[in-house]
């Protein structure tokens, strides 16, 4: 509970961080660019026509346009209401690469 | 390249090499290259294009074919990987990457292609030709300005050249 960023209730004059649940327009933009860059390095690596093994893993990745909103800017997430979240609570989300999610959630 | 216990370093040579076997095949246009430092530049670009357009006509379809083929990958960083695990780490330190916005160049090979894609997330990537490959000094050259003078004469220490001899050919 108590902690340099967990925040505390402002009547034991603690101080608040507020994090919305949700993205924002602005962001979900940010997070789909981040999404065509990757893809287009997978494509060039691609096209490049050398053979691997990480190659043919980033290739069963889906691509941004065959992405559904829900997991372009929420994670699966077992302890939630709704079993979902947003990304930006994951830590690095803007520097790793998390595109599916379990079925069914 | 020899191996000596100095260049047991994490060096990256192939910008370099690449640089050697163009310097090769544009060996018989070095004497046109020698204009005054200002063009310098602007020169060495036309007599590497003038050779290319004329190699192109004169040699086989082969040669042409395999020099425009891109057989480099040519890697940017663009993100830092601080706060991200060791081997994100690593792998840009063995991509030759040290900071961002620096580019590298390294020939096409699943190694250098599986270094990629782990940090797929922090670089960008581009398919380029031989001949586009470049060394640290050409892409600082290139981003450097060119001056509004050129230096026409120095005066070294030892010469017995008077301060007006510069004036002697005018």
């Amino acid at each position: 509970m108590l902690g340099p960023f967990t925040g505390s209730p402002l009547r034991l004059s603690g101080l608040l961080w507020k994090v919305p649940w949700r993205l924002s327009a602005s962001r979900k933009r940010n997070q789909r660019k981040r999404l065509k860059l990757v893809d287009d390095v997978i494509e060039t690596v691609q096209s490049s026509g050398v053979q691997c093994h990480a190659l043919e893993k980033a290739l069963e990745l889906p691509k941004e346009h065959e992405m559904l909103p829900k997991d372009k800017y929420t994670v699966f997430s077992r302890n939630t209401r709704g079993y979902r979240k947003g990304i930006h609570k994951v830590p690095k989300f803007t520097r790793i690469t998390h595109r599916v999610n379990p079925p069914g959630f | 390249m020899s191996v000596t216990a100095r260049s047991m370093r994490i060096t990256l040579p192939f910008a370099r090499q690449a640089k050697f076997l163009r310097s090769q095949s544009t060996s018989t246009t070095s004497q046109q290259s020698t204009t005054t430092p200002l063009t310098l530049e602007h020169s060495k670009n036309s007599s590497k294009n003038s050779e290319r357009t004329a190699s192109t006509s004169t040699n086989t379809v082969d040669e042409s074919t395999s020099h425009s083929k891109p057989t480099y990958f040519k890697i940017t960083q663009h993100r830092s990987a601080i706060g991200l695990p060791k081997r994100y780490k690593d792998t840009l330190v063995s991509l030759g990457l040290r900071r961002r916005l620096q580019t590298v160049f390294l020939p096409h090979s699943a190694p250098a292609a599986g270094k990629i894609l782990r940090v797929k997330e922090l670089v960008k990537v581009e398919n380029v030709t031989e001949a586009e490959v470049q060394t640290k000094r050409e892409m600082r050259a290139d981003r450097r300005a060119v001056r509004g003078y050129y230096v026409k004469q120095k005066f070294m220490d030892g010469d017995a050249r008077s301060s007006t001899s510069w004036m002697d050919g005018l």
